[in-house]
């Protein structure tokens, strides 16, 4: 077998068994916390804009685990600014797009070493904005670095002048453009390493970026913008748009300017993104090209011969890390019926010795939801799911707190039409369904509208060969949980209704934020023609 | 430089070097001519371990499909994955073998021939493990203790997923520690066996994983594991306290290393435990921190006035460290090349030997020249030979154990119980140990290399 990328080595995460690094995350929490409340507005071709119709600064992101604990205000984005800000994108793209690749990739290897400098810092950041653990914000440091090193490597493989065929008399070139403005509306989930991942992919092939991160990530998303700024970006080509998704979000997929819309998010957003995104209004002489990474309904299957203990902790990890809050997890688990009983006495057992509590607490394995709204519609589904099946664990959760907390649920005898096993919930619920053998599970594991990941716990030879084959997710993972992949090694991204566009984290996924052009050229002169070219 | 110091080793050996290499002769001339029982191809056990060490590919499936094993309820069950782990192409077995495992699959005498294989498959298991529950591992630890040979007792089960498995853990040590002590107490009297230098030594001795007693551990969470953990320990402690029995906390991975170092001292100084002197901890010396790790311990040891067991061993999760390392991108914690660990151990244990007013030692390994190189030294330091004592695994160089024995040395086992289920990840622990080509009792054993050669001096460079 082919190797890719064998000499790419992704950023470490923090090994925590050493007091240095548990430290510095706990010191980082003190500092970040010291400096919290400033302001975020719009930033374009350098400067704080503020418009008669934007915010009045009076929107706020707040610690999900302690609503009263503001991160920062926000002078939200009007349409306006917006508009502004895809002029600049659209002004400054004729000298970034003729920049040279490899000065473009040195200004991303510069940020990536100063993420790595502030990679404590900016994880307290996280834990305090988002609600991450300190192991899954490591994480998101620790791919964000991963995204702009790997990006402006690959970048500068693909600008290098490819020939097509070797037959003498006709020179064949491929070579690669940039397309223009990029609009990236970036998730807060992980919002570091993600929209860093679509910034860098956009930026390193020459295209400039109108930048708008989710709105309880702001603090978070600015520090994006100046790292950049500060590794030698020039103003204007990432302009900064804090504010509320849906205004700037669809005026910015509706702009004749914009070519080029990079979204991870729901399913209902980015299908919205993908229907207005193909029409083509007047002066708009391109059509727009859709970057979405949207939902899972992820199954793990446990067969009847899996090492449980693995499986019972990588399922937990899976569908809880992160409070169930990434693309990623574990919302199913497919359990063959000989191992039924036993799975789910032990995993209920294991779910009631979770810690639930704030991201903040080095303890915490599961924390705050990340916004009243998610709260609400997380809990209406842990309603549904009464209705519907029965109710295997349900974790405690912090006495007396503000904070965003709902009890990690498990449902068990659940049936696979039931909401609960056809819905992206995006929190910490988990469906458990029984199957009598293997081809039901992947019947099961199969029958959803999504196909982002999935996991099989199993040491039978055949059935592994089978998932290989049968088991429909872009990611796919065997006998280990379905979260964390990596870039280079786990490149991202599912199929289906899960998304459109090559999976992140690897060489082909630059090939979305560029035109391919050919160019053949006769090198013959009455018959004579050079050997080589 | 003198005109000996040529590049011939007996002129250039050291005094010393000469008397370690001299024992060492002496114990592999006793004892070379018997066979473990491991290695022993009257039985099946021997048999597919012979195999394994000839056939890389033929060694995997067999490691994976005895980590499966366990977890197959039905004949059918067992047939479909002896088909699908041995009916390959690239293991290329011998034809009666295969005809063999096939035999098992179909046909008539299928039922018969499984039924064979899990006897030998518990039989594979049980040269490692003395018995499912200390009832049934009581027998085996009174015939040790009648061949001369002491214990200490570990219970299978390395992993608590949740708090009732790891409540009942403890509940289990705590039951091992009063069975152990009044069964015990029945047995003969051992002048070899229980005096040691400072004193009479407990006959009852068992050895902790930490990680069996709590399953929300993690390192991350120090503080709060740390409170956790001493709870549990506490009680396992004063049970010891209260019954004569000595406590090891084991070393389990590296992940786990600082802060089992930690939980150690914080336990030995609580005032509950100032009267206990029969604590002790484990230490690796395939680690590249143990000696730094172990200057703060002595250092510890003489400030808090307190003395403890140091078991030495080489460590068992080489495998894994390395793995994880790797896949981590992080620097490796364990030597690469085996003789460094080798030479590591030689260098921590003069280090241990040097420190007898704080430490009271146990060299636990398999391998001749470190057992020789530890009893030559401490002989050189004028340690009396029970101011130590010489640890191997229940089941294992059984030759080794009888000759050091005879000469007098206090030989303790480490004797595992539990399930067949909990105990496969250490049985595969053991089995990859000694089917390695660095396993010193297969070379002595099994590739019966020169004891001279085996008998060398490690060195850290070369």
């Amino acid at each position: 077998m082919e190797t890719l990328y064998a000499d790419f080595k992704n950023e470490p995460y923090l090994d925590f068994s050493k007091d240095e690094n548990r430290n510095k995350i706990q010191s980082a929490l003190k500092k970040v916390k010291g400096s919290l409340g400033k302001n975020y507005s719009p930033i374009i071709d350098g400067k704080i804009v503020a418009s008669a119709d934007s915010g009045d600064g009076s929107a706020q992101s707040v610690n999900p685990a302690e609503p009263d604990m503001v991160i920062g205000s926000i002078t939200e984005a009007s349409e306006n600014i917006t508009e502004q800000a895809i002029q600049s994108c659209k002004k400054n793209f004729i000298s970034w797009g003729t920049t040279p690749v490899s000065e473009r990739a040195q200004i991303l290897k510069k940020a990536a070493e100063i993420f790595r400098k502030q990679k404590s810092e900016l994880s307290a950041l996280e834990i305090l904005e988002c609600g991450k653990q300190w192991r899954e914000a490591d994480g998101d440091m620790c791919e964000a670095i991963d995204f702009l090193e790997f990006y402006a490597q690959e970048a500068v493989h693909l600008f290098e002048l490819k020939q097509m065929g070797s037959e003498p008399g006709l020179r064949n070139t491929l070579y690669f453009k940039p397309r223009g403005v990029a609009a990236v509306i970036s998730p807060w989930n992980f919002p570091i390493a993600i929209p860093v991942g679509m910034i860098a992919a956009a930026l390193a092939v020459g295209n400039t970026v109108v930048f708008k991160p989710a709105e309880v990530a702001t603090a978070c998303g600015y520090k994006i913008y100046e790292i950049l700024k500060e590794a030698g970006l020039p103003d204007g080509v990432l302009n900064f748009l804090p504010g509320q998704g849906r205004l700037i979000g669809n005026y910015l997929v509706r702009r004749p300017d914009v070519s080029l819309i990079a979204f991870t998010g729901s399913k209902e957003v980015g299908l919205a993104i993908i229907e207005e995104a193909g029409k083509t209004p007047k002066g708009q002489n391109h059509v727009k090209k859709v970057i979405a990474e949207m939902g899972g309904k992820n199954a793990i299957i446990i067969d009847s011969d899996a090492d449980l203990d693995s499986a019972i902790t990588g399922v937990l990890q899976a569908a809880f890390g992160y409070q169930g809050q990434k693309c990623s997890a574990c919302s199913r688990v497919i359990v063959l019926d000989s191992v039924y009983d036993k799975f789910t006495s032990r995993l209920k057992e294991a779910a009631l010795s979770i810690k639930v509590s704030p991201a903040e607490d080095p303890g915490s394995a599961v924390g705050a939801v990340i916004n009243k709204g998610a709260f609400e519609k997380i809990s209406q589904y842990i309603e549904i799911g009464k209705k519907e099946a029965q109710v295997l664990v349900q974790c405690e959760i912090p006495q007396g707190t503000t904070g965003y907390f709902v009890k990690p649920t498990i449902f068990c005898n659940v049936q696979p039409n039931h909401r609960i096993a056809q819905e992206e919930i995006f929190g910490p619920v988990l469906a458990v369904l029984k199957v009598k053998d293997f081809d039901e599970a992947l019947k099961i594991a199969n029958g959803t509208q999504f196909a982002l990941t999935g996991a099989l716990y199993s040491r039978s030879p055949k059935n592994i060969e089978r998932a290989y084959k049968e088991f429909e997710v872009g990611n796919l993972y065997i006998n280990t949980k379905c979260t964390g992949a990596m870039v280079a090694r786990q490149p991202f991204g599912g199929f289906k209704l899960s998304g459109v566009g090559t999976k992140a984290g690897m060489k082909e996924y630059l090939l979305q934020f560029v035109e391919m052009k050919t160019v053949s050229e006769n090198t013959q002169r009455q018959g004579f023609a050079p050997e080589t070219i | 430089m003198t005109k000996f110091n040529s590049s011939y080793n007996t002129y250039s050996m050291s005094d010393i070097e000469v008397k370690i290499q001299r024992l060492g002769h002496n114990i592999f001339s006793q004892c070379r001519k018997q066979t473990p029982s491991i290695f022993n191809k009257d039985w099946w056990s021997g048999k597919m371990l012979d195999l394994s060490m000839s056939n890389k590919n033929f060694k995997l499936q067999l490691f994976r499909f005895i980590d499966v094993f366990p977890s197959l309820t039905s004949n059918e069950d067992i047939r479909h994955h002896i088909q699908e782990y041995f009916n390959r192409d690239d293991l290329h077995l011998p034809a009666t073998l295969k005809f063999g495992l096939l035999a098992m699959t179909e046909g008539i005498t299928s039922s018969l021939a499984l039924l064979a294989l899990k006897k030998n498959i518990h039989h594979m298991a049980k040269l490692f493990i003395s018995g499912q529950n200390i009832e049934e591992a009581l027998p085996q630890l009174k015939n040790l203790w009648d061949s001369e040979i002491s214990f200490t007792t570990d219970l299978l089960g390395e992993k608590a997923l949740c708090e009732k498995e790891a409540e009942n853990h403890l509940q289990q040590y705590l039951n091992l520690i009063e069975k152990l002590s009044l069964t015990s107490s029945a047995w003969k009297q051992s002048s070899q066996l229980e005096t040691a230098s400072w004193g009479k030594i407990p006959r009852c001795n068992i050895s902790v994983k930490i990680s069996s007693l709590n399953s929300q551990l993690d390192p991350l969470n120090f503080d709060e594991s740390l409170i956790v953990l001493k709870t549990r320990l506490l009680k396992i402690f004063k049970k010891a306290q209260d019954h004569n029995c000595t406590v090891y906390l084991d070393m389990e991975h590296y992940e786990l290393k600082d802060f089992t170092l930690a939980l150690f001292k914080s336990l030995l100084e609580d005032k509950a435990l100032s009267n206990f002197q029969e604590a002790g901890i484990v230490l690796q010396a395939y680690l590249k921190d143990t000696e730094r790790d172990l200057l703060q311990l002595i250092e510890w040891g003489s400030s808090y006035q307190r003395k403890f067991y140091v078991r030495l061993v080489k460590g068992a999760y080489w495998d894994h460290e390395t793995t994880i390392a790797r896949l981590q991108n992080w620097p490796c914690p364990v030597f690469q090349k085996k003789e460094h660990s080798d030479a590591n151990y030689e260098k921590l244990t003069n280090i241990i030997l040097d420190h007898t007013n704080v430490i009271r030692p146990a060299f636990a390994s398999h391998n001749i020249r470190s057992l020789a190189h530890a009893i030559t030294q401490a002989h050189q330091r004028d340690l009396s030979p029970n101011s130590f004592e010489l640890q191997m695994l229940w089941g294992m160089a059984e030759p080794i154990k009888k000759a050091l024995c005879q000469m007098g040395y206090r030989v303790r086992d480490y004797v595992p119980i539990g399930d067949l289920v909990p105990g496969m990840a250490f049985l595969v622990r053991r089995l990859l140990e000694n089917t390695s080509n660095e396993s010193f009792l297969r070379q002595s054993f099994v590739d019966n290399e020169e004891a001279s050669g085996l008998l060398r001096a490690p060195h850290f460079d070369e």
